[in-house]
Formats: C-alpha cells, sequence, structure tokens
C-alpha cells in the first residue's frame, strides 16, 4: 500500500509537527524503570492496549 | 478444594512475571494464559453434558492443566493478538478466527463465579476519557475544561474562552494506533499531551475529520499517580515540573525526576476509592494534578495501568506483592 504524504488527521498533524520541532514524541526507558502509564512506546512494547483494557 | 489465581495477559507482560512467585509463595498454583500463543499453545474444552458444565485448559508445551472449576481470582492484564498454529490464513480466515477465539475465550471464562481483578465488563465500562470527567465531577473532583469535537471553530470557541494554553491529547491511544499497522505502514510513533500553539490552531480544519479531545491546561504543582488495590490507595507524588520533558506530560520516564510516597488528604483518598468502586474495578490507577493552589484535579482513569514503574520508584510501595497478596487472599476465600 502507497503511503499518503500529506497527514489528514489532526492528531497525525500535531506528531508530524513534533518531529519536525525534533521533539521527542516517543517516551525514553530510565535504567531499571518500566515505562510509565497504560500504553507505551511501541518500540519497548509490540502490543499496547489500544484502550481496550487501559 | 484449593482455588487457583489465573493471570490473563501476554508473554512480554513483566507485571505478570513478577507477580507469579508470589502468588507461588501465596500456594495459589497460578495458571496463565498468554493471549500472544492462545490457542495456538492452548487446547480448551468447554463441554455441556447433562446440564453440567465441564471447562479445563492446558497449556500444551508444559502440560498443565486447569480445571476452570479450581478457579478462585481471574487478574485480567493485557490482550494482544491471538496467534495460530498457521500463519498463513487468509484475510478474512484471520478476521473469522480472531472472532472465534475472543468468543471461545470469554465465554470459557465468564461463567466463572470468582474474583475478578477486574472483569472485563468493568474494565470497558471505565475506559472512556468523557465518561470518567463526568464522573469526577459527581465525586467532587475539579476537573479541566475540555472538548471532545470534530467542529474546528468550536475549538477556536473553546480556545478563546479558556484563559490559559489548551492541550490536545488522544483518547483512545498514545501511540496513535502504531501497534496497530505494520512497521512499514507506520507513519507516526505517538504524541504525548501536547500543547497547542498559533502555529496549531491554523490547522483545525484537520479537527473536521476526527472528533479530538482538548483540555485547559492545567498549571501543576506536582503529579499524582493514585493505584488504588483493592480499596487500599497508594499515592505516589511526581515532581514532574522538575523537568521540562515532564512538565507537560509526566509519562516521559527518561527524565530523572522524583516519585515519592506521599499521604493524601483523607477526604481525596475517599474520594479516589469510591470512584474506582463506582465501576466495580478491584484494580485502578488514577492521575491528578495539584495546582499551586493545592487544589486536586482529576485528569484520568486508568482501570488496567502499568504500576511497575511506580513501585521500582518507590520500592517501600510493594503494589506487586499486594496485587499478589490480593488474589491469592480472594481466591483462598472461595476455596
Amino acid at each position: 500500500m502507497k503511503k499518503q504524504n500529506e497527514k489528514k488527521l489532526f492528531a497525525f498533524k500535531l506528531a508530524e509537527k513534533n518531529q519536525a520541532a525534533k521533539t521527542d514524541t516517543q517516551w525514553k526507558a530510565r535504567d531499571g524503570v518500566a515505562v510509565a502509564g497504560c500504553t507505551g512506546p511501541v518500540r519497548n512494547f509490540r502490543y499496547s492496549d489500544s484502550g481496550m483494557y487501559c | 478444594m484449593t482455588k487457583r489465581v489465573l493471570i490473563v495477559s501476554n508473554s512480554f507482560d513483566l507485571h505478570a512475571d513478577l507477580v507469579t512467585p508470589y502468588l507461588n509463595d501465596y500456594h495459589a498454583e497460578p495458571f496463565r494464559i498468554d493471549l500472544d500463543c492462545f490457542p495456538r499453545d492452548y487446547q480448551i474444552v468447554q463441554l455441556f453434558w447433562h446440564g453440567k458444565l465441564i471447562s479445563n485448559i492446558t497449556h500444551l508445551p508444559s502440560g498443565q492443566c486447569l480445571n476452570l472449576d479450581e478457579v478462585g481470582a481471574i487478574w485480567l492484564r493485557k490482550p494482544a493478538d491471538y496467534a495460530f498454529i498457521s500463519n498463513d490464513l487468509a484475510p478474512q480466515e484471520l478476521a473469522y478466527a480472531k472472532l472465534e477465539t475472543e468468543h471461545a475465550l470469554f465465554g470459557l471464562l465468564y461463567p466463572l463465579d470468582c474474583y475478578w481483578m477486574s472483569h472485563p465488563i468493568q474494565l470497558r465500562g471505565a475506559m472512556w476519557k468523557a465518561e470518567q470527567l463526568h464522573r469526577a465531577t459527581k465525586f467532587g473532583f475539579n476537573v479541566p475544561r475540555s472538548l471532545v469535537t470534530n467542529c474546528a471553530q468550536q475549538v477556536r470557541v473553546f480556545k478563546q474562552q479558556v484563559p490559559g494554553e489548551i492541550i490536545f491529547k488522544p483518547l483512545s491511544s498514545s501511540s496513535l494506533a502504531a501497534d496497530a499497522v505494520a512497521e512499514s505502514e507506520r507513519i507516526a510513533e505517538g504524541i504525548p499531551t501536547t500543547i497547542i500553539d498559533d502555529a496549531m490552531m491554523n490547522n483545525l480544519e484537520a479537527v473536521n475529520e476526527l472528533p479530538c479531545h482538548f483540555q485547559e491546561y492545567v498549571d501543576k504543582q506536582y503529579e499524582l499517580r493514585v493505584t488504588v488495590i483493592a480499596g487500599e490507595t497508594f499515592a505516589a507524588k511526581i515532581h514532574s515540573q522538575d523537568d521540562v520533558r515532564t512538565a507537560v506530560d509526566s509519562r516521559d520516564i527518561s527524565a530523572n525526576i522524583i516519585y515519592e510516597a506521599t499521604q493524601l488528604p483523607a477526604d481525596i483518598a475517599q474520594r479516589c476509592r469510591e470512584f474506582v468502586s463506582s465501576y466495580g474495578l478491584n484494580f485502578s490507577a488514577l492521575d491528578l494534578i495539584v495546582t499551586p493552589q493545592d487544589e486536586y484535579v482529576f485528569l484520568e482513569n486508568n482501570p488496567n495501568g502499568q504500576f511497575l514503574y511506580v513501585e521500582q520508584l518507590i520500592p517501600e510501595f510493594q503494589l506487586v506483592k499486594a496485587v499478589a497478596a490480593t488474589l491469592a487472599a480472594e481466591a483462598q476465600c472461595r476455596s
């Protein structure tokens, strides 16, 4: 499937802007500490809750 | 009959890994269903015969077997994509297989008359952010002015009427559903709670595409993560304003900010317990703000929130042990 060039949704536009501003949108790990919150970074968790049990 | 504890989660759930040894110590004989291996690595039998229900599940690699009559407590932790023996099912076969698996699994679990931490009906009922805010006000919490809309003009009006900044935060998935698509199809990794600046106010037409969640930005003195386990509150004071990375969204755990145990005012602690209890939940984690004026503001409720990071930062809480002790005790009293 071809990726669209322009993001359509507000959240994705905002994420893109954050990325452009080099703002970290990905929460980082701290040595010896699990990830905060109910949904973690995708890189650290193959599956997040998608809100189901969060 | 000594009742056992059933854990339903996935194979990469560290919380479940750490609770299990305590359950063994308490002789609760835990049995774990890892949904990312289910049904591939399990065999279930649910038989109705002459009006009697016989249900059991076997973990094929280990040979461990659980008679569902033995279950005194279930810890429903985290979901995962199911796994099947064939990894090349046609799309429609796969879609059907997922639906049937869900149905078979919960048809197996729902009849159980046992302690749930927490029941899927209660979990689902507790997960809706806007409903949480509405309920929180009924329990006497202050809540931020909030707007969920797919009307850009409403956002402009909201912004004008709110005295300070406004923030955007997703309702369902901070990872922007990145985990739901293949890596090659991923166009964003996620978004933290973000203050909406003037440039983004000029991009509001995109709001018309999909309902979005905006809130007034509430100035913070500090934040609280209140974990409620079987009616007991564990309040973590998060010094989120000490680092720019956590000032707006405290979840960036790389910032070396202080977490410390704190005592909630009695009325706030009671409010947290009653709020959680009102959903029928036996576990939940609430996020609160304490303003510079010492007001307590409810942000959201996480009915199956993570708690290991809190214990790692505040070891005295012993949340892992508290969860295990609750499950074991509740299973025991159903023996």
